[in-house]
Order: C-alpha cells, then sequence, then structure tokens
C-alpha cells in the first residue's frame, strides 16, 4: 500500500490526468444518463401531476404526448363519461412550440374540466385562463425565460397575454384555451387525448379495459408506472444508454492502461529491485493493481465532484432541464470507473510480474 | 581450475559452485557466459569476485542469488540446490536469505529511506523489531537523520549505504553485492568497503562481491579471479580475517 500510495503521489501529473480522465469518464456517464432520465422522469412526472388515473389516445399512439394533435374527436369526452368507474374526464389538445429558442409543450385545456380531474392548475401569481388570446405559463418556464403577469408573447404564430403563471410540474409549460389551440391548429372539435380519473383505485384496470371495448381505436394508458413506460417505449435508449456506458468504461479502461504500462515501463528497474528483495509475481501484480485501484478509486470521487458541479451548472443554465441521477446510477457509474482501472490494470500487472529481474535490472 | 568432488566440500561452506555453465541464447547463436565454474565460500566470510567486463562475474553473482537459471552445473547455497529449485522456492530464498546490493539506482525512489527499508522488512515477512532493526542498521550506515529523505535527496556514497541496509534488514545469511562501488568516488568505495568488512568480522552474513576495482577487493577475505567465464585463480586471504575464514577453499588449475 506504501509503495502504491507514495507511486501515485510521486507522479503527481501522470496521476492527475489519470484521475481526470476517469472523473471525466464517470461524470460523462451520470450527467448523460441522469439527463436523459431526468427529462423522461420529468416529463411522465408533470403528465402523472394532473391528476388522472388514465389517459385516453388513438391506438398507437407514443407516450409522448404531443408528437399528435387533434385526433379524437372531442364528443368521445361525453361517451367516456357514461363508461362505470370513470368520475372525470378531460380532452386536452397537445402541440409543440418554440419560443425563445426552446421547446416546449403547450396544452388547450378546458379550464374547468381540466381542474375535475386532480386539481387543476394551481395559479401562484395572476389568474386562470377566461377566454382567447390568453395564455398561463409555469413557474419554472416563468422563472427561466423571465416572464410575468401582463407580458405579451408569441406562440404559434399568434400574440398572447399571460394572464398566470401555474406552479411548475403540472401537463405542460404553457396552457391555453382549448378551443383556441383547435381552432389555431385547424382541429376544430378534435383532440389529442382525454385525462380520465376513475372513481377508485381499484377500478382503474376494469375501468380501462371498459374503455378499450367500448371505443374503437383507442389506447387506454394506466398513469402509475408511465416514466418506466415512456422510457421502455423509447426506441433505443437503452442501447444509448448502454453505449455511453460503454464508451466509458473503455475510454477510462484505456486511459487507465495506458498509464499503468507507461509507469510499469518507467519503473522496470524498481520491478528488478522488488524481484531481488523476493517479492512473488503475484505481490507485483498486486502493487500495480492497487496502484490502479487508487488512481481510479480517486478518479470515481473526482467523477461525482465533476457530476455535482455540471448539474449544478445545468441547472444554472438551463433551468428547464431536469437532470435525475439516482442512487443505482450513482453506484454504477462509481463500479464502471473501478472496473476500467481493474480491467486496465490487469495487463500491465501482467507484463511487470512476467518482468525478467535481470534484464529488469539492466534497464536503462 | 579443476572440478572439486562433493565429498571434498569442507564444512562449513556457505556457497558450493560446482561445473557451472551459463550459456544466453539469441536465435541460433549461443553465447557462453559461465565454463564450467568450481568454487567454494565459507559461511561468514567476505568473498569478492574480480575479472575483466564480460568474464561472467555478474552472471555468476546472479545465478548464486536464484535470480538466473543456470544451463548446467550445481550451485547450492545452505541447504538449497539453487540450480533446480522451483521459481517459488528462488523466490522464497531471495526473499529470505539473500541481500543484493546494486552498483546503481536500486533503491525505490518513490519511497522514504525509512519506507525503502520497511518494504524489504515486509516482503520478507520481518516484521518482528522491524524499526528497531532499521534504526540500528541506520545508526550503523551513517544515516540516522536521514530516515525521511527520499533517496534522491541523497549522494550517491548515501544511497549506497541504504542499499547495504536494506539488504541487511532482513537479516539474511548471504549478501550478494554486484559492482557496489562502481558508481562512487573513491572516498565512498572506502567507506562501503569498511562497512563490508565491518558486517563480516562482526558475524554478519557472508558476502559475495563483484568487483573491478583491486582495492575494494583487498578488503576481501579471499578474492577470486575470472576470465573468459571460468574462474582462473585465488588471491590470499585477507590478513585482517585470516582467523574469521577457515572455510574459504579455491581450487587451482
Amino acid at each position: 500500500m506504501t509503495l502504491a500510495l507514495a507511486n501515485v503521489l510521486q507522479k503527481k501529473v501522470r496521476s492527475a490526468i489519470c484521475i481526470l480522465a476517469v472523473g471525466i469518464g464517470v461524470a460523462l456517464l451520470l450527467v448523460v444518463v441522469g439527463l436523459t432520465r431526468g427529462s423522461i422522469q420529468e416529463v411522465a412526472q408533470r403528465i402523472q401531476n394532473v391528476g388522472g388515473d388514465l389517459i385516453v389516445q388513438p391506438a398507437g399512439a407514443t407516450q409522448f404526448l404531443a408528437l399528435k394533435s387533434g385526433v379524437l374527436p372531442e364528443q368521445y369526452a361525453e361517451r367516456l363519461r357514461k363508461i362505470p368507474g370513470v368520475a372525470a374526464v378531460s380532452p386536452v389538445v397537445a402541440w409543440t412550440t418554440t419560443f425563445r429558442n426552446g421547446f416546449y409543450v403547450v396544452y388547450g385545456i378546458d379550464p374547468e374540466r381540466f381542474s375535475s380531474i386532480g386539481g387543476g392548475l394551481r395559479i401562484v401569481d395572476g389568474r386562470a385562463l377566461r377566454g382567447p388570446g390568453e395564455v398561463i405559463v409555469d413557474s419554472r418556464l416563468a422563472a427561466a425565460a423571465r416572464l410575468s403577469v401582463g407580458e405579451r408573447i408569441e406562440i404559434l404564430g399568434s400574440r398572447f397575454e399571460i394572464v398566470g403563471v401555474s406552479k411548475e410540474g403540472v401537463g405542460a409549460r404553457i396552457f391555453l384555451s382549448m378551443a383556441e389551440l383547435q381552432t389555431m391548429l385547424h382541429q376544430e372539435k378534435r383532440v389529442s387525448l382525454f385525462f380520465v380519473r376513475c372513481t377508485s383505485p381499484a377500478a382503474v384496470k376494469a375501468t380501462a379495459a371498459a374503455i378499450e371495448s367500448d371505443l374503437a381505436g383507442v389506447r387506454c394508458q394506466i398513469l402509475e408506472g408511465l416514466a418506466d413506460e415512456m422510457a421502455r417505449s423509447m426506441s433505443g435508449l437503452r442501447e444509448f444508454i448502454g453505449a455511453i456506458t460503454g464508451t466509458t468504461l473503455v475510454v477510462s479502461l484505456l486511459v487507465v492502461s495506458l498509464a499503468m504500462y507507461m509507469t510499469i515501463l518507467e519503473k522496470t528497474r524498481e520491478i528488478g529491485i522488488l524481484r531481488s528483495l523476493g517479492a512473488s509475481r503475484r505481490l507485483i501484480m498486486g502493487s500495480v493493481v492497487l496502484e490502479s485501484m487508487l488512481l481510479t478509486g480517486c478518479g470515481v470521487v473526482a467523477g461525482y465532484a465533476l457530476t455535482a458541479a455540471a448539474v449544478t451548472a445545468l441547472r444554472a443554465w438551463y433551468p428547464l432541464l431536469t437532470v435525475e441521477i439516482t442512487r443505482f446510477w450513482i453506484l454504477l457509474g462509481g463500479g464502471v470507473g473501478i472496473a476500467s482501472g481493474l480491467l486496465g490494470a490487469l495487463y500491465p500487472a501482467w507484463f511487470a510480474a512476467r518482468q525478467d529481474p535481470v534484464r529488469a535490472l539492466s534497464y536503462e | 581450475m579443476t572440478s572439486q568432488g562433493a565429498s571434498d566440500v569442507p564444512r562449513g561452506s556457505d556457497i558450493r559452485v560446482r561445473g557451472l555453465v551459463k550459456e544466453y541464447r539469441s536465435g541460433r547463436i549461443i553465447v557462453p557466459a559461465l565454463r564450467g565454474i568450481d568454487l567454494d565460500v565459507a559461511s561468514g566470510t567476505f568473498a569478492a569476485v574480480m575479472g575483466p567486463s564480460g568474464c561472467g562475474k555478474s552472471t555468476l553473482l546472479y545465478v548464486v542469488g536464484g535470480m538466473l537459471r543456470a544451463t548446467a552445473g550445481s550451485v547450492r547455497v545452505h541447504d538449497l540446490e539453487v540450480t533446480h529449485a522451483p521459481e517459488r522456492e528462488l523466490t522464497a530464498f531471495r526473499r529470505g536469505r539473500v541481500g543484493f546490493v546494486f552498483q546503481r539506482l536500486n533503491l525505490m525512489a518513490a519511497l522514504t529511506v525509512e519506507d525503502n527499508l520497511k518494504l524489504a522488512c515486509r516482503i520478507a515477512g520481518r516484521r518482528d523489531r522491524c524499526n528497531e532493526r532499521i534504526r540500528a542498521l541506520l545508526e550503523r550506515v551513517g544515516l540516522e537523520g536521514k530516515r525521511r529523505m527520499r533517496p534522491l535527496d541523497l549522494s550517491q556514497g548515501e544511497q549506497q549505504r541504504v542499499a547495504i541496509a536494506r539488504a541487511l534488514v532482513k537479516e539474511p545469511s548471504l549478501v550478494l553485492a554486484d559492482e557496489p562501488t562502481g558508481n562512487l568516488d573513491s572516498t565512498n568505495a572506502r567507506s562501503v568497503m569498511a562497512l563490508f568488512r565491518q558486517i563480516v568480522t562482526g558475524g554478519g552474513p557472508t558476502i559475495l562481491m563483484i568487483t573491478h576495482d583491486a582495492e575494494c577487493a583487498a578488503v576481501a577475505d579471499t578474492i577470486i579471479h575470472m576470465r573468459d567465464g571460468a574462474a582462473v585463480g585465488r588471491s590470499g586471504v585477507h590478513p585482517r580475517s585470516a582467523s574469521a575464514a577457515p572455510g574459504v577453499e579455491e581450487r587451482r588449475a
């Protein structure tokens, strides 16, 4: 341990580069996964926070609600309301818009019916929607874009007055009257989806089945567990995260391996001395692996620190981004870092242990 | 120099070499380094091996120390047949019974003087009274005030004295020194030789030293001369230690 630690401390620049490389790998993994999962989680959470138990969409529709607009007849609301187990129904037109270089989901809602699902929007400044030409933004967008009540903004080619700011985390970030959005999209009497509140949690599954049976061509999505369902349905997400994890592992492994290999070439003579002292091959391998573990251990800690710094910076610069790094991913990131150190040290350690002691002693 | 039969081996012989051959191979080319050496070094004596460069002195030392495999012949150190011992036994032999001193750069640069000695103790599994032995040895080599320093902060002479202390810290029965004064000025060389002399006189381990320097070799109890991979003779017993080296033997051609 003393020798491994002394080597780490003696070669400060090499150690720093190695630690930084592993740290960047770990941070890259955690931030990218955190951003990906955070965005999905945040979208799912906002949908769930509307308060319903089900969403009714056209069959085959994506869980990312804004990707299709008015495709269901609005009068389905009445039919849904009559199905046993349904307590409340709110039709919503979902659409997307760019606003100040950001990409946002817009909900066209009927405030009264939207409130019947789970309490609706909690207005923290201004008032609720009353008519055309009005818009509500959520508090996170208001803070990020420095918007305030009374300000006029342009959305979907029309100008709107911000009449209220709602507490963040429910549905979309921008809300306007459903009728107005339908007109703007040329989708009169058509909606994207229906939020449905059931009479009891126990009735959710049966109600979903009843809806799908009663209304041909619709699909009921149970909102509980929506985030996992969304993550699963995102084609290539798992592969993307796997690729990032693999890249981190390979890059860190190569850096550690190169650093340890160079160290061993540099210390060839010392390896000869260790052999002359009676150090076994196992001991020399252990010493190399231990040194590598010290470097990657520090690299993992550096990676955690870099991740914390990156997340803080992202939140400051892009307040609408959500980064969610769970304990599982923190442990996995650390594990990937340590594994890279272990695997990266194996060949150099083997190489060191196989050195001919006499040749090693005469190494220049 | 003739071979000596096993029955003729003197009692108390620490190193016994018989018909030792070592050849280096490079493709089809065979380079003989040792051509059938016989020699004995008695327990508790100081033997020097002299000869021109390339005559096989260092090869002899490394074969005796279990660092190189012989091509033929026998090397027995104490009760271990070094030439036929498996790798694990040779490692254990170096770990517990042999201390090496090399010509240069033979300390761990990242470790302090004290940690270099502790490392040798740890590898040898001699943790008992380790600190006590280190203190005593550093005092003996005149470096007690420099135990926290790193090798590169010491002079070459001081580094070599640390290396000697490291070789001795595990209390080996044999010290093998490969040109220990090769990089030292005459003052430091004399100091190192005086230290070796003192170690042997004080009942320390047997020392087998390779040297070019006749003045250094003269400090030894006996000098074995080598030429072209063969032992060609021996100079007389050192007068100061004649009584302490009763078992030193030689065979002349």
